[in-house]
């Protein structure tokens, strides 16, 4: 069987966005991948994915490095899990890259995702490598996503990008 | 904040994709779940802090003891 990528939605902010949200994702497919190239206007280096606007019930472990020193912050995140963007203060005009794979989105079964994010930035203090597990312990189809910036908003010109992938014979 | 915060709405099924400005409510709650993530953010990395200087003044000790810094690291991973 192959694989069939489609693009669901894409979109490319014009303005500064507080958030980016996906609705009435079609359950044609059997997973799902997110690509983002994002900043934050204002501080911040990071980003939340939600699901459904479900605030709870979601788990990660995180691998960080600067290059140098890889650490494993304690998961900590339980309103939504968490992904690198651009911070605001680094690089002027950068964008991080983000990507989630998101596996089995409409099955009754809890939901993981493998996430990798980065904000390439040298010279600052803003410049990491992040690879994620994240769960998110909900059994309901996930109709919905949504994107958070760490700080207030997202710049303009971030982008997101929502395919399906399904198998086809 | 000063700026009115907005949300993009990309509707997958239409294609539709709307700009809709928070209500009060929605502004409230988006304030303090990025007050507390902040928090969480603030004490992890106080955290990793801590454990970059245990880990510094273990090497100083180790290099009192004679070991070169490779050796040191080794020990500590």
């Amino acid at each position: 069987m192959a694989l069939t990528w489609v693009a669901i939605a894409t979109t490319t902010l014009t303005s500064t966005a507080a958030t980016i949200s996906f609705t009435s994702i079609p359950a044609t497919y059997t997973d799902l991948y997110l690509f983002i190239s994002a900043r934050n206007n204002q501080g911040g280096s990071g980003q939340y994915i939600r699901y459904n606007s479900t605030t709870s019930g979601y788990t990660q472990v995180r691998l960080i490095t600067d290059g140098s020193t890889v650490t494993s912050p304690a998961n900590t995140f339980t309103t939504e899990n968490f992904m690198l963007a651009m911070d605001s203060r680094a690089n002027a005009n950068g964008f991080g890259v983000a990507m989630a794979y998101i596996t089995d989105y409409q099955g009754a079964n809890n939901k993981f995702t493998l996430q990798s994010s980065t904000n390439p930035d040298n010279g600052t203090d803003y410049n990491f490598i992040e690879v994620d597990a994240a769960g998110w312990n909900n059994t309901s189809a996930i109709t919905t996503i949504t994107l958070i910036p760490e700080t207030n908003a997202f710049a303009t010109n971030s982008t997101a990008t929502l395919y399906g992938i399904k198998n086809t014979v | 904040m000063a700026n009115t915060l907005t949300k993009l709405v990309v509707n997958c099924e239409t294609g539709e994709q709307t700009i809709v400005p928070f209500t009060a409510e929605e502004v409230a709650q988006f304030e303090a779940e990025q007050q507390k993530n902040a928090e969480i953010q603030a004490a992890l990395k106080a955290e990793e802090l801590a454990k970059a200087e245990v880990k510094a003044s273990a090497l100083a000790k180790l290099a009192a003891l004679g070991l070169n810094e490779d050796e040191a690291k080794a020990i500590l991973g």
